[in-house]
């Protein structure tokens, strides 16, 4: 039902079949023309705009890292912040201390991240489900408090505020302040890693994950080892969560702070999925940006009240429409196309 | 040296006593219910809060003791019924739901209560001397009273009807159905139960930590890892793992500050949990 459409093979009729390959175009043309618009407008809008769409596709990235783990695996983290953390403060701290390159500093992020994803994973995918959010929402809080008190490395309180090292491709050198290079270089990685998680959730790797989330004791007797396809899905879900972060400390905020640690992102990141739905990775990317673009708006107003708000929200979603915005569009047009 | 480590053994004991209180209704919502509740440190705000306004409203703090977790037992037992009820069938959900909540009321304890901290006075003054210094008689008091009303949920637990069925339920839903207790009513009295519970320590806490919005999200953290230590739903395991936690952050923080001797409670747990993965006192 979710991830990769299944093959034509799979459907009843012929005609459901051919509804299927037809829905599949829809939706490809749809991502296509999604595509070219970010491609090509950009350029002609403000410098607000230009700085909020980059903001979004670095936290729609985020969000569909959390998507692999929770959309497809089943496992619902309540401390993705940290790896988008680490993400961040891979970069600022290669920066701030050895005056690294762009790429080099980007690599950093991701390195640390993968170490801790494998640490913590290693813990978290033995202890049950309940076990599971705990240690990881835990998680949150140890590296908020490391962050914050470990002042001699990370700057406690203040952060690490720093300049993002120039991108340079060879032929040219540009520079990461600009903000519509910054939202180039971010359109980039976003759609490089997009395309790479659509291809994981399709793959057989992605099945195996679906079948742990559907039915652990089933998965177990067809020779899976859970344990370790947990652990997979848990590191590859953090890297992806690191890049986002890295990219989010070149492009959009180059100050790497405490608060980026802290669960309340992780609570974040589990709203935008749920509102866009659960499973699909594109979903929590728009969910992200519906609910940006709704804070911008709403802190004009009233400030203090968006939290209450996205609580209102959380809600309703989680009571009258848990399969968010695109699985509930997915099942109105059930009976004509299928995504 | 050795009349701060007493001190500090003395604090984690009174403190331990909260916990033991908090924890209780957390592990039995969700040993129950299976509600996560993240909102469980903000039923304990809020108890704390309601406390500060009875307070400036009847200037008693012993009506506040009563009245402030009746409010929030109250408002436990609607949220249950009404925004609670259709998500209880699926634990993640619950955590979501719960998590809405969280920001809801923090948000809303924020805008109309404000931002910064307020201090409630201990409601009496008197020291207890041990040796050369003197104690605080109103934390002793505390872990007192918190010890009367734990051993008042055990008898009510153990030998009143309303205990029996809550255990019953707990042992097996349909059954407990089938001879005709009133799943549903046990469900929000337990919830109710939980907040009130949660409020009580909120309220028994306030004179000694101060009131703020925030205040729930440190003892939520600590809440948790008493319950993951102690096993969910085991009266004894919160008791003593409260204990345990209290004196493992009291002890730690003589050499720590208090946010990282948290951190030391939670590398325990993550020991404790290698080894016994269902906690220490797991009634399966």
């Amino acid at each position: 039902m979710s991830g990769s459409p299944p093959g034509p093979q799979d459907g009843p009729h012929p005609s459901q079949a051919q509804r299927d390959i037809a829905g599949r175009r829809v939706f490809h043309g749809i991502l296509a023309g999604v595509f070219l618009i970010l491609i090509v407008l950009p350029p002609s809008l403000s410098l607000f705009w230009q700085t909020l769409l980059t903001e979004i596709l670095v936290w729609g990235l985020f969000a569909m890292a959390f998507d692999l783990l929770y959309g497809y695996a089943g496992l619902l983290s309540f401390g993705h912040s940290v790896f988008f953390g680490l993400g961040m403060y891979g970069v600022a701290l290669s920066v701030h201390w050895f005056e690294s390159g762009l790429w080099i500093a980007l690599a950093a992020g991701w390195l640390l991240t993968l170490f801790f994803a494998w640490v913590i994973g290693f813990f978290a995918v033995r202890v049950g489900m309940a076990g599971f959010i705990i240690l990881t929402a835990l998680m949150s809080v140890i590296f908020h408090l490391i962050a914050n008190n470990w002042e001699s490395v990370t700057g406690g309180d203040a952060g690490i505020p720093f300049n993002a090292p120039p991108l340079s491709l060879g032929f040219a050198v540009f520079s990461l302040e600009r903000p519509i290079t910054a939202y180039y270089f971010a359109l980039a990685v976003v759609s490089a890693a997009f395309l790479i998680l659509r291809r994981l959730v399709g793959s057989r790797r992605g099945r195996v994950f679906e079948a742990i989330r559907e039915n652990e004791d089933r998965a177990v007797l067809l020779g899976y080892n859970i344990r370790k396809e947990k652990l997979r899905a848990f590191v590859l879900s953090g890297l992806f969560a690191g890049i986002a972060g890295s990219l989010y400390s070149t492009t959009v905020d180059r100050f790497a702070n405490q608060d980026y640690f802290h669960w309340f992102l992780s609570g974040d990141v589990v709203i935008w999925t749920l509102l866009g739905g659960v499973g699909t990775l594109v979903g929590p990317a728009l969910g992200a940006g519906v609910l940006l673009v709704l804070k911008d708006y709403l802190s004009v107003w009233w400030p203090k009240g968006f939290p209450i708000v996205v609580g209102v929200l959380m809600l309703l979603l989680v009571i009258f429409a848990p399969q968010g915005m695109l699985g509930f569009a997915r099942r109105k047009i059930r009976g004509r196309w299928r995504f | 040296m050795a009349g701060q480590v007493f001190l500090q053994v003395l604090n984690g004991f009174v403190w331990g006593w909260i916990l033991a209180l908090i924890s209780l209704g957390l592990s039995l919502i969700f040993g129950l219910l299976q509600i996560i509740n993240i909102a469980h440190g903000t039923l304990y705000m809020l108890g704390a809060v309601f406390s500060w306004y009875l307070l400036q409203w009847t200037g008693s703090f012993w009506v506040t003791l009563i009245g402030a977790p009746l409010l929030v037992g109250l408002l436990g037992m609607v949220l249950e019924r009404t925004l609670l009820r259709p998500v209880e069938k699926n634990p993640v959900m619950t955590i979501i739901a719960t998590f809405a909540l969280l920001l809801i009321f923090q948000q809303t304890v924020l805008l109309t209560f404000g931002g910064s901290a307020r201090r409630i006075p201990e409601p009496f003054g008197f020291q207890v001397s041990l040796g050369q210094f003197g104690y605080s008689g109103y934390r002793l008091v505390v872990a007192g009273i918190a010890v009367v009303v734990l051993a008042g949920v055990w008898i009510f637990l153990h030998k009143t009807r309303a205990g029996l069925w809550i255990r019953a339920v707990k042992q097996d839903k349909e059954m407990a159905l089938a001879l005709g207790i009133p799943v549903s009513t046990v469900y929000t009295l337990t919830f109710g139960l939980g907040a009130c519970l949660a409020a009580l320590s909120g309220v028994l806490a306030a004179p000694i930590v101060a009131v703020d919005f925030r205040m729930g999200i440190d003892i939520i953290i600590s809440a948790f890892i008493v319950v993951i230590i102690g096993g969910v739903g085991s009266l004894k395991g919160s008791v003593i793992s409260a204990l345990l936690v209290g004196e493992l952050i009291g002890i730690a923080s003589i050499f720590l500050a208090p946010t990282m001797a948290q951190v030391v409670a939670l590398l325990v747990m993550a020991v404790i949990l290698l080894f016994r993965p269902h906690g220490l006192f797991q009634e399966v």
